[in-house]
């Protein structure tokens, strides 16, 4: 009955356990199986030497310290209310023989613990997390990796080096660890861009197999350098050899692309261009299966190409399919208009020369009463609702270039506008505003537009 | 083994996190020159330069690592065979100088003491400083390496933070004990190695 219990296991191997009573430690062949971890005095035995159950409990990693004979240690303890875990040990000390084989165990084992929470998603297999996540209404990607974009969206897009400057580390550290407990809170408002960032990073980086498999690696290596060639050819080429990649791994990484290339949009703010996105991003989606002084060079760089291939011409590489595709639509507000969103919009926070809008009020949706702008450009459609997937980009111009002040305006992933200024907009003097989505075709653009656009210098999102 | 050979070189390595400003000191050292393009460093760059001090001629090699989290992992071959650490932070980046000791073990645990560290604070140019002179300066006197403050962009203190390092490396004197030293290691020492307390023969479990 029990060496079933082997095969069917999520993990074994051996440990070294401490005693409950007297404490000394027993080298132990560990086997975990539903919420139970069993241990025996050797892999033949047919009964365990003792039970852990795990159900309510807890477990800590503690810190590896080598001048110890047992240097890497975890622990299971005992959850609230309890005093013990089992009659014989108020908790469970075990050590593992390398850093590495006392994370897994513990990844392992927060699984188990969290999993129903939707925590321990860390060092798990992608395909894993996703079927896990949609009976917790998950959708494309990792709930995680949504919250974390749409938090860099709404705080971050103007912070310089996003992405590139670390994070407090132990912040990290403690963001991970809400996460794998299975929180379902959005990340505090108060965090700081480059912690999420880097717990972004993070996630991607301890996924067992990066979102491009080993598998791929050299093909994925291939197709960048024929797009850096050629794009007209190469570009075909990377779409075949995408549609080779597992559902979730193309859908995560199209939500990446599609991300990053928000944010390499206002890189003119943040310095964050697609060459220094896929630098510090690439290494993370894109790797071999054995990294070592003699290729990392090679390969980072080939790495980081990818990633910038595939950010550059991410709206050629994913299609937009029509579960993400925005409907079409043209709508206009005038800078008085925006000023009256921005007094009765419950919440404004102001940086620098931006405005951030929260569309919570719906005075924000732009209405048909404007100004010049003849009545035919509007279409008087709201703005779109929230899609996890569509990148909402809107460009925001003015109607004559004598008028020209900057506006840029975007609305991404979340439901927040940021309205940016150069010139003061609130000089009093209406200037009517086009919105668009940025997807819309330019030729499908009424004539007026199109001449709007052309002699305006600043539609260059 | 000589200083006054020309040809003995030196391997620095610099460590410290993200956008610190690695390659600016090093291209302000090398090229008297500060890029202001905002480019991250992909991988390892190697780099050699000449330095004439005093009655010294030394030859530095200048690897040039990503602080990305990701080459973390590969730091230690490359710290491997240096003779001076240079561990960079930015003084108005509290996290970039947190790291700071994480760094600096990488280089302990690699290299011991045989090897000189020096704890940089960058961007001196920059006004919105959140870690201060003190703040540094206790810090490198708590781990036991030298400290400077610099600025890629002006110039400031480039020059004094290498040649504080090839200063701070073992003299000659030094080098003639090491030969003694070495000739101790003809003896085979052996000391007691402390027993496993693993006593196996009782469970209790």
């Amino acid at each position: 009955m029990y060496s079933s219990k082997h095969n069917q296991a999520q993990k074994n191997g051996w440990l070294h356990k401490r005693g409950g009573r007297i404490q000394t430690w027993h080298k132990r062949w560990f086997v975990l199986t539903g919420d139970l971890l069993f241990y025996y005095k050797s892999p033949q035995d047919s009964r365990p030497t003792g039970t852990i159950p795990l159900a309510g409990n807890n477990v800590i990693r503690h810190q590896d310290d080598f001048r110890q004979l047992h240097a890497c240690k975890f622990e299971i303890i005992a959850g609230s209310g309890r005093d013990s875990i089992t009659s014989t040990h108020d908790s469970y000390m075990i050590s593992a023989e390398s850093t590495e084989d006392a994370d897994e165990w513990v990844a392992a084992i927060k699984r188990v613990l969290y999993e129903p929470y939707g925590g321990g998603m860390f060092g798990r297999k992608l395909e894993e997390t996703m079927t896990v996540e949609a009976r917790l209404g998950g959708e494309y990607v990792p709930i995680l990796v949504h919250r974390c974009a749409k938090f860099i969206l709404e705080h971050g897009i103007n912070e310089t080096g996003i992405f590139r400057l670390p994070g407090q580390s132990s912040r990290v550290q403690a963001l991970k660890d809400t996460y794998d407990c299975g929180s379902q809170l959005d990340i505090s408002t108060t965090e700081d861009v480059h912690t999420v960032a880097s717990l972004f990073k993070l996630y991607l980086r301890e996924l067992p197999e990066p979102v491009i498999p080993f598998s791929l690696f050299n093909d994925a290596i291939r197709a960048s350098k024929e797009i850096d060639a050629n794009p007209q050819d190469g570009i075909p080429k990377m779409i075949e050899l995408l549609k080779r990649l597992p559902k979730c791994n193309y859908n995560l990484l199209k939500y990446i692309c599609r991300f990053l290339y928000s944010i390499s949009q206002n890189s003119d703010q943040n310095r964050m261009t697609n060459v220094n996105l896929a630098t510090v991003f690439g290494p993370n989606i894109l790797r071999p299966e054995a990294i070592s002084p003699h290729n990392i060079i090679e390969s980072s760089n080939a790495s980081a190409n990818f990633c910038c291939a595939l950010i550059s011409h991410q709206r050629e590489i994913f299609p937009l399919t029509s579960d993400e595709k925005p409907p079409k639509r043209l709508s206009i507000v005038n800078s008085a208009e925006i000023a009256e969103m921005c007094a009765s919009s419950k919440s404004i926070s102001k940086t620098g020369g931006s405005l951030f809008i929260k569309s919570t009020s719906p005075k924000f949706e732009p209405r048909g009463r404007l100004g010049s702008v003849p009545s035919r450009l509007n279409s008087g459609s709201p703005l779109p609702p929230d899609n996890k997937l569509s990148k909402k980009r809107f460009n925001m111009g003015l109607e004559s270039p004598r008028q020209a002040r900057k506006f840029n305006a975007f609305s991404a992933f979340g439901d927040t506008l940021e309205v940016k200024k150069e010139a003061d907009m609130r000089s009093g003097r209406v200037s009517p505003l086009i919105f668009s989505t940025l997807n819309d075709d330019e030729s499908t653009l009424p004539a007026h537009v199109r001449h709007i656009r052309s002699n305006s210098t600043h539609f260059d999102l | 083994m000589d200083f006054k050979n020309p040809m003995r070189k030196f391997k620095i390595v610099f460590l410290g996190e993200e956008a610190v400003g690695k390659t600016s000191i090093i291209t302000r050292f090398m090229y008297d020159t500060f890029d202001s393009n905002y480019q991250a460093t992909i991988g390892i760059d190697f780099l050699a330069k000449t330095m004439y001090l005093d009655d010294r001629t030394v030859r530095l090699q200048l690897w040039d690592t990503a602080g990305q989290e990701r080459f973390k992992a590969l730091v230690p071959a490359y710290i491997r065979d240096s003779a001076i650490a240079i561990v960079v932070y930015d003084i108005t980046n509290s996290a970039s100088f947190d790291a700071v000791d994480q760094w600096i073990e990488d280089v302990r645990a690699e290299r011991g003491d045989d090897v000189v560290i020096v704890l940089t604070g960058n961007k001196l140019d920059l006004e919105d400083r959140v870690i201060s002179t003190e703040k540094g300066e206790s810090k490198a006197k708590e781990l036991n390496v030298i400290f400077v403050e610099t600025s890629a962009k002006s110039g400031a203190n480039i020059k004094q933070l290498f040649k504080r390092a090839v200063l701070a490396l073992p003299s000659m004197e030094i080098e003639e004990e090491e030969e003694e030293e070495n000739k101790k290691e003809d003896i085979v020492q052996v000391t007691p190695v402390e027993e496993e307390k693993d006593q196996s023969t009782v469970c209790w479990c």
